[in-house]
């Protein structure tokens, strides 16, 4: 029977009010072996690197599609320390399709960024994909690496109505060499593709109002979306666990729904695979000596104070609210008032006055 | 850098969700005061649903920042495979919050919803999935006789009204004992139970020989995904209590909602009292006299300190 009142229920109570963006990283490790020796590192440096680019505060979701008990444990640590907003477990491997459609279709946010666990960020990446959307009225799937390769095969549609479309000119760039070679390690390029991405030159429209640049590409391995185009998308077809042509349906989807397939002219993420070795390793190494310097997501989330009408008496409020958070004395002192309050209202009368 | 290939590109399978997502959102902040049966609760509410439902189903449960020991129970089945989705969210995001990340996301065809202190009986699915499956537009069915207010089922009434195959009759169909047995779970006191029973009545229809009631209930409901993908994401501004949204705009819709005659489902609240089992602490609850504590300014006071104390740990 219920007991007293539900405290949640009170008028007042804090709502919950989802951050802008919303930084969704998706991991799949069944063992630590073989090719995912090194995971759970790499695993880390890419939720440390997300945490120490953003300068805003972003709600971060990790989707854990059947992983060992090791890498569970680790991300069970991760949230218990406020570093994940939502984890999800699923008990079996989904396909990442699979959790793509339960991420599009339920992230509460504005933008919806996607991630594969082994991307590596930069600073900047965030504020130049929202660049992109601002500058590019159909703007579909940003994202922050410019991407070799072309996952429609010519026949996408991005280049094409870019090229119609008035306010925008369309240029080459070649790539900067080193990071053609991060960009080919990053997929474990073979030496006939390496040489064939060492000549290819970058297709990119420029806004010409704003001087915004933009690389027509983008790929599955990091993306940002509106949620509108996200929610339309959904769900994708599920072809297997991690295969070629269930990543082409992402691309495909956001083209069928008018969106432009673009990417950011600078590499502000860097795919790390599933080794931390090669030329960016000095970066890895500075995050951790900055850590302590950089505000992380959860951080930046505890830091978020309210402003405006009664703004004082509320933030006062809220460095309690914390200050209880972060003491488990005071939480526990708190805790048995609270108890101890209940008692004296409900507790030994057990009559309570809900209306169904 | 990528040494070898990813192993993961070679399943070329991945299981198929069942066609049910039984989905279960909890919130319990500590074990004490209203909240200190809740974790028995939870208990009782998962075990009934692995005893009682026969059907192929995925469990999922949000848990919405739950005390520690909370979220070690739930982990721990998780891991044991009990519970197929697990969802830990590290702030309170409200039901409502918790029901837009769920329902738009889970991947059953059907979608069968219950509070974190519901307990399922032997027929709950089987009976909620023939009402689903015989009415035409189905938005939810509760798997208990409930009265609700009209005005959240008016197109249901207007449906059976319309319907050549369907007939309504209006009366007091449930019993006394069911009526109680609900309100008591609500602490709503006896006298106040009689005194709605009295002033309301059940609307049974049949159609296709499945007797359902109309109304239906938050708490917990089973619903084809299709009717809910159009409703979510719902606009919420508190926690908890405005999930009345979901039934307005089902019933606007045009969608049907109905409970079972039989009681299926029970809400226990946040105390196993009366469900057979009872925590100690409950047994070492007595009652007490009426006093100084009771006196109408005194509660006032006391309550509005409860409330802060909840809101400054909630925050």
């Amino acid at each position: 029977m219920r007991i007293g009142q539900n405290p949640s229920k009170v008028k007042g109570s804090p709502a919950y009010t989802p951050a802008r963006i919303g930084v969704a990283s998706l991991t799949y490790v069944p063992a630590l072996e073989g090719y995912f020796r090194e995971a759970c590192d790499v695993i880390h440096v890419h939720l440390e690197s997300l945490r120490a680019s953003l300068n805003e505060d972003c709600d971060l979701c990790v989707f854990d599609n059947g992983s060992c008990p090791e890498v569970m444990d680790f991300l069970l640590r991760e949230w218990r320390l406020g570093k994940i907003d939502w984890l999800f477990l699923s008990h079996h491997n989904l396909g990442k399709n699979g959790a793509l459609n339960w991420i599009l279709s339920s992230m509460p946010n504005e933008y919806i960024v996607y991630s594969d666990s082994d991307v590596f960020y930069r600073k900047g990446w965030l504020e130049s994909s929202l660049e992109i959307f601002a500058a590019f009225e159909q703007a579909g799937m940003v994202s922050a690496q410019p991407v070799l390769f072309d996952f429609l095969h010519g026949q996408g549609r991005t280049r094409r109505e870019l090229a119609a479309q008035p306010g925008v000119q369309l240029t080459t760039v070649d790539p900067d060499p080193q990071f053609v070679e991060e960009y080919c390690d990053g997929i474990n390029a073979s030496p006939e593709l390496r040489q064939q991405f060492r000549q290819q030159s970058l297709a990119v429209a420029v806004n010409t109002a704003s001087g915004t640049r933009a690389v027509m590409s983008a790929t599955d391995m990091q993306f940002m979306l509106r949620r509108d185009i996200a929610r339309k998308m959904v769900p994708l077809p599920i072809a297997g666990a991690l295969t070629g042509k269930d990543a082409i349906e992402i691309p495909r989807g956001v083209e069928a729904l008018g969106g432009w397939l673009l990417s950011t002219e600078a590499p502000l993420v860097w795919h790390m695979g599933n080794s931390i070795s090669g030329r960016p390793l000095p970066e890895i190494e500075a995050l951790w000596i900055d850590e302590s310097h950089q505000p992380g997501a959860s951080d930046l989330a505890s830091k978020r104070e309210p402003v405006g009408e009664n703004s004082g008496k509320i933030r006062l409020k809220y460095r309690l609210a914390r200050w209880i958070r972060r003491s488990p004395g005071l939480k526990r002192l708190v805790e048995r008032l609270y108890g101890g309050l209940f008692g004296l209202l409900y507790e030994e009368q057990r009559v309570g006055g809900g209306k169904p | 850098m990528r040494v070898g290939q990813n192993p993961a590109k070679a399943i070329d399978q991945v299981p198929q969700p069942a066609r049910v997502t039984v989905a279960v959102v909890c919130y319990i902040p500590f074990l004490s005061g209203y909240y200190s049966g809740s974790l028995d609760v939870l208990q009782a509410c998962l075990q009934s649903i692995w005893e009682n439902t026969p059907q192929p189903y995925d469990l999922l449960v949000f848990d919405n920042a739950s005390c520690p020991e909370v979220r070690e129970y739930l982990t721990r089945l998780h891991t044991d495979g009990r519970i197929q989705y697990l969802i830990l969210s590290d702030k309170n995001i409200g039901k409502g919050g918790a029901w837009n990340m769920i329902f738009q996301g889970a991947p059953g065809e059907i979608i069968a919803y219950a509070d974190s202190d519901v307990q399922f009986r032997p027929g709950w699915l089987e009976r909620s999935l023939e009402i689903i499956e015989t009415y035409p537009n189905v938005g939810m069915v509760t798997a208990c006789p409930l009265r609700t207010p009209e005005k959240f089922y008016s197109s249901t009434l207007d449906w059976a009204r319309q319907e050549t195959l369907a007939t309504l009759e209006q009366g007091q169909f449930m019993s006394w004992e069911v009526f109680k047995e609900h309100n008591d779970s609500l602490g709503v006191e006896e006298v106040t139970a009689a005194q709605w029973f009295d002033e309301s009545h059940d609307w049974r229809m049949e159609y296709r020989g499945i007797v359902a009631y109309a109304g239906a209930a938050h708490f917990q409901f089973t619903s084809p995904k299709r009717a809910l993908s159009p409703v979510f994401p719902l606009q919420m501004d508190r926690p908890m209590g405005q999930v009345r949204l979901l039934d307005q705009i089902l019933n606007e819709g045009g969608c049907l909602r109905l409970n079972t005659p039989e009681v299926l489902v029970r809400h226990l609240g946040n105390r196993l009292i009366g469900a057979g089992v009872a925590t100690p602490a409950q047994k070492a609850s007595k009652t007490r006299t009426r006093g100084f504590w009771d006196l109408p300014p005194v509660r006032r006071v006391l309550m509005w300190l409860y409330n802060q104390v909840f809101k400054l740990y909630h925050k």
